[in-house]
């Protein structure tokens, strides 16, 4: 159980993700926004891992993270998640399969969460519950077609101002050496992108 | 059962998570399937650019799926979608928003619409088609992870290399303009990296 103050903060997080339709929603997603355990964490705490890992929805209340994706011998980093965002692995929260990525903490953080168990066995009305599952889908989706919106701009610089557009704060949260290959850039053209972008 | 039936009974049951089990709720699907949109070659589906939830099934040809790009004169490719795919309007289907997306036949097409409403009546009767829709959008979003990591490439030919042998059903039907700009690169740009290796595309 969490303070009012907190649990307040996560139900303003459901409702800019949950269309309300009937007044016991609303009800709902209070109860629901009470269950949310509450963590301050280092940089570099991890959210969940490859394989069956944590099944938690989680709210970044504040400071970010990163998904990170491994493939042949190396990682890479596809996903951020800011401050007032949710944050989840879809393959284990929704698709019940094991992760493929890891999420762990870029700076110094306070995350929520909550296992799927209550999320949406448990607690909520069953509506309420498809309902949600279905919103995180659809978030999951349009998060993935933003990055390929910023992935598919030919030049460095045209990369950097999608990202940017995407994620203000991006250049606060990330070194360059990673934002470099979130970018799919050498350190020597994002030097080049953010100068010609005025940020350098 | 008619071929358009029969068609879109392969695509569930090309699913991961289909098993016979979901044999009377892919009855059910195939049941309302529609009559056959046929488009020919370089003409927009306007069905889909208005606000539109309903699920489409191609079953022959290619669509390019365009969007406007931001940093850009032209609108750019988002996506090549080949035969034996759904595809949908998500700002509309997802967010209940005006549509961003636009799809433009790649070659003559046939295709045939799922309406939402039966969709959505199903769902009621037939919960299991929850899982179904699911394990489509599980498939989209694998494609769309993969992607990004072709799309992080640095090295041009990496990229094609990557569409060479992860989508050939792609590679073989796009010219160098829509290679391109699946991969992210500009035209100039691929044709200097073909010609450095004294590759073709073919």
């Amino acid at each position: 159980m969490v303070s009012t103050n907190k649990s307040e903060l996560i139900l303003k997080g459901l409702l800019s993700i949950y269309p309300i339709g009937h007044d016991f929603e609303r009800k709902e997603l209070y109860t629901l926004s009470n269950e949310f355990t509450f963590q301050k964490v280092e940089r570099g705490f991890q959210l969940w891992a490859e394989g069956l890992d944590q099944d938690n929805l989680y709210f970044i209340v504040s400071g970010a993270c990163g998904e990170y994706l491994r493939h042949e011998r190396e990682e890479s980093l596809i996903r951020f998640y800011q401050q007032d965002k949710f944050a989840f692995s879809e393959d284990i929260l929704i698709y019940s399969v094991p992760s493929e990525t890891r999420c762990i903490t870029l700076t110094e953080s306070i995350i929520a969460s909550i296992p799927k168990k209550i999320l949406l066995d448990e607690t909520l009305h069953k509506i309420v519950g498809a309902k949600l599952l279905s919103i995180l889908i659809n978030l999951s989706m349009t998060e993935y077609r933003n990055t390929t919106y910023e992935m598919l701009q030919s030049s460095g610089t045209s990369r950097l101002k999608a990202a940017i557009s995407q994620s203000p704060n991006l250049l606060n949260i990330i070194p360059r050496k990673e934002l470099a290959d979130y970018l799919g850039l050498s350190r020597a053209s994002l030097f080049r992108a953010l100068k010609s972008s005025g940020h350098e | 059962m008619n071929s358009n039936q029969e068609a879109m009974r392969a695509y569930f049951e090309s699913l991961p998570v289909y098993t016979p089990a979901f044999k009377a709720t892919v009855d059910s699907v195939v049941g309302v399937v529609g009559e056959s949109v046929f488009k020919k070659k370089g003409q927009v589906v306007e069905e889909l650019t208005l606000h539109n939830k309903d699920f489409w099934f191609l079953k022959s040809g290619y669509l390019k799926e365009m969007y406007k790009n931001p940093f850009e004169k032209e609108d750019s490719l988002f996506n090549l979608i080949p035969p034996q795919s759904i595809f949908v309007n998500e700002d509309a289907l997802f967010n209940d928003s005006h549509p961003q997306h636009y799809f433009i036949t790649y070659s003559d097409v046939e295709f045939i619409r799922f309406k939402f409403e039966d969709f959505e009546r199903i769902n009621n009767e037939r919960p299991m088609l929850q899982l179904l829709y699911l394990s489509g959008t599980a498939e989209i979003q694998k494609n769309r992870r993969a992607r990004l990591l072709m799309l992080r490439m640095r090295n041009t030919l990496d990229r094609v290399q990557w569409v060479k042998s992860v989508r050939p059903d792609l590679y073989k039907r796009m010219d160098r303009s829509t290679l391109a700009q699946y991969i992210g690169v500009s035209r100039a740009g691929l044709y200097r990296a073909f010609e450095k290796s004294n590759g073709f595309q073919f």
